[in-house]
């Protein structure tokens, strides 16, 4: 059977999405045994050639990346959108629209050079056929999507919050027991509630899931006292863009 | 002209070397990640959200970037935390050293010495080389989760202490994997080949921190091995500039030298303190003899061995020293006004940041200077050295050669993007 054409592409990130891939260590050489891998830069010489599947990570913020997206959509069957950046903009997606004042302020010689836009997500530039959620995203996750995809069938997302998770692993609850504001009730689960598993409270990186009560979530945060300057940082770090 | 994308390396780089009639007219390494402005984005918020927005700068430093922003967080509080508290860190960053130099040494950087294109193709011919590389990188992960809380973006690192304590049945099985491959390690690496390249990219200045011991946090600057500088000084002896168009800023000596950063700086000041199996492959591998760049990588080899060792000893000391709870130790504090600075030895060199803030706690400005922006001057004086050398030797395809320079220093392109003149 023919290998089919897989592709990782890096916007304005981090790296952390392509990176947590790379952190499957010999399971690696498994998946470039049944996908042939047409790009990853970070690890190989470009092959030259368009995928059937592209993986993209980072947020768009140059007008050469909407135009290399927008190419890239045009010859993929499957555009899959990693991580926080990707899929919302990412904690970079703050402050101006426009990026001059700060481009000025942190280049004062050079920012004219700079064509540098407000971090925009990917399917604001191009329609995306599916988001993995994560600051980073969880390679278990990326697996199991490749073997959806691969079979052009869609993942199944969780569709509960990470207090389930924190139930099941039977953690103390940080919003309940310590007055931590934390967003488990209102975030898709998926990570198997890695902060509250490690006494901090949830930041709410994968976004929320479909019946996500964040009004109610805000009711009580202002209960255990937050203030609302408190409140909105709180939901500034990963939930700007789903208020 | 001839422009190149380098792969392999972290982030997207490109190398702009123009020729004419056989001469060199210049050289320029541009760094094409974009800039994403994090001093900015910090300004304004509390301080307890700043270590989780700079730990996202880059995804192989994350670690390095959360510990030193909250040391100098705890710097500018005036907070002295734990001795429990600062072997975890340490050894979260030896983890994070453990998977960062694994991932460049065996899957970027061995490809070159055995004349492949990549990992894949190196698998073929030498599927113990890789698998070793993923064995110790692997290590590195399950340190980073099982001290940090996850491989990428760490958790537990907080200003006054961590949030969370490591369980105890873990570490000793790291432990038990960390002494188990230390052995295997310094067999395969000490007939590690030179590359044609060496002799080719001398190296004239060197920084690093440097302390009573080998280690990656405590101790003051030191140059070339002998002139010492106050972290807090910094500024004294270090400038920055702009230079379009690349990204970002070249920093230079005293105005005018550049110098190397990272895990060759580190050995060359501080090979005394080199001790065990990791002094032991230092000398195998002549490290102290050569002063060429390409000794980055051999230099990456000695620091795995290093580490391998250390988060031996530090779980040692770990399971002895404290009384053990999975909750977390931070000590009690009140955040006020002022300034904190702090630098570590991140796994590709010196970092600093630095922070101002508010009575409240409230950052008011802060500045993060990375070892790629400071390594970025003297990439390109050696690659134009190294340029020059063999258009005057007649051969015509740079690129090749080049390439390896850069890979050599394992640049990190997301880190350098993002600098403010201190």
């Amino acid at each position: 059977m023919k290998k089919p054409k897989v592709g990782f592409y890096s916007l304005t990130s981090c790296s952390g999405d392509i990176l947590e891939i790379t952190n499957l260590e010999e399971d690696l050489l498994k998946l470039f045994e049944i996908v042939d891998v047409v790009e990853l830069n970070v690890a190989m010489p470009s092959a030259g050639a368009m995928p059937e599947i592209a993986f993209v990570e980072g947020a768009v913020t140059q007008s050469e990346e909407a135009r290399f997206l927008r190419k890239l959509r045009k010859e993929v069957k499957q555009l899959v959108a990693m991580g926080s950046c990707a899929c919302t903009g990412g904690v970079v997606a703050r402050g101006p629209k426009q990026r001059k004042g700060w481009l000025r302020d942190v280049y004062p010689e050079s920012w004219e050079i700079f064509k540098s836009g407000f971090p925009r997500a990917i399917k604001d530039v191009v329609q995306v056929d599916l988001e993995i959620p994560g600051c980073p995203i969880e390679r278990g996750y990326f697996l199991h999507c490749v073997g959806y995809l691969l079979r052009s069938v869609m993942p199944e997302v969780p569709n509960y919050p990470v207090c389930m998770e924190c139930k099941m692993k039977g953690n103390e609850c940080l919003l309940r027991y310590r007055g931590l504001p934390c967003l488990g009730p209102i975030t898709r689960a998926g990570c198997g509630a890695r902060q509250p598993s490690m006494g901090r409270p949830c930041d709410g990186c994968f976004g929320p899931y479909d019946d996500a009560n964040l009004d109610s979530l805000i009711d009580i945060f202002r209960s255990l006292g937050l203030s609302e300057r408190e409140i909105k940082s709180r939901l500034d770090l990963f939930w700007e863009r789903h208020r | 002209m001839k422009e190149t994308l380098i792969s392999r390396v972290e982030g997207h780089g490109r190398i702009e070397v123009k020729v004419r009639k056989g001469e060199l007219q210049s050289i320029k390494l541009n760094i094409l990640t974009p800039p994403r402005l994090f001093e900015k984005l910090i300004v304004g918020r509390h301080f307890s959200e700043v270590p989780t927005i700079v730990s996202r700068i880059c995804s192989i430093c994350s670690a390095s970037h959360r510990v030193v922003s909250v040391m100098a967080l705890e710097n500018a509080f005036g907070i002295k935390v734990p001795e429990v508290v600062k072997l975890l860190r340490r050894l979260l960053l030896h983890g994070e050293t453990l998977e960062s130099h694994a991932l460049h040494l065996f899957i970027l950087a061995l490809p070159d010495y055995y004349r492949k294109a990549s990992f894949v193709e190196l698998a073929k011919d030498a599927p113990d080389l890789v698998s070793l590389g993923f064995r110790l990188k692997g290590l590195g992960n399950r340190i980073q989760e099982t001290v940090g809380g996850r491989a990428i973006h760490q958790i537990t690192p907080v200003v006054g202490g961590m949030s969370a304590m490591p369980p105890p049945g873990e570490l000793e099985s790291i432990a038990r994997e960390a002494e188990a491959l230390i052995e295997k390690t310094c067999v395969t690496l000490k007939d590690l080949p030179e590359l044609e390249l060496t002799p080719l990219a001398q190296v004239e200045n060197w920084v690093s921190l440097s302390g009573k011991e080998y280690e990656y946090t405590g101790g003051d600057i030191l140059i070339n091995g002998k002139e010492r500088l106050k972290v807090e000084d910094f500024s004294m002896r270090f400038h920055e500039s702009s230079l379009p168009p690349s990204y970002v800023k070249h920093t230079l000596l005293d105005n005018k030298k550049t110098f190397m950063v990272g895990a060759f700086a580190r050995v060359l000041n501080n090979t005394s303190k080199l001790k065990g199996r990791a002094g032991a492959l230092c000398k195998d591998l002549g490290l102290a003899r050569q002063r060429s760049t390409f000794m980055n990588n051999p230099a990456q080899a000695v620091e795995l061995v290093f580490c391998l060792e250390r988060v031996s000893e530090i779980i040692e000391k770990l399971l002895k020293t404290h009384a053990w709870s999975e909750d977390g130790v931070v000590v009690d504090f009140t955040p006020g006004a002022g300034t904190g600075v702090a630098a570590i030895e991140a796994p590709r060199g010196l970092l600093l940041h630095r922070y101002s803030l508010d009575e409240r706690g409230y950052v008011l400005d802060g500045d993060i200077v990375t070892p790629t922006a400071l390594n970025l001057s003297e990439m390109e004086r050696t690659l134009r050295n190294m340029a020059q050398h063999l258009l005057e030797e007649g051969i015509r395809e740079l690129t090749p050669s080049l390439e390896m320079l850069v890979r050599a220093f394992d640049p990190c392109i997301s880190c350098s993007v993002h600098l403010l003149e201190v």
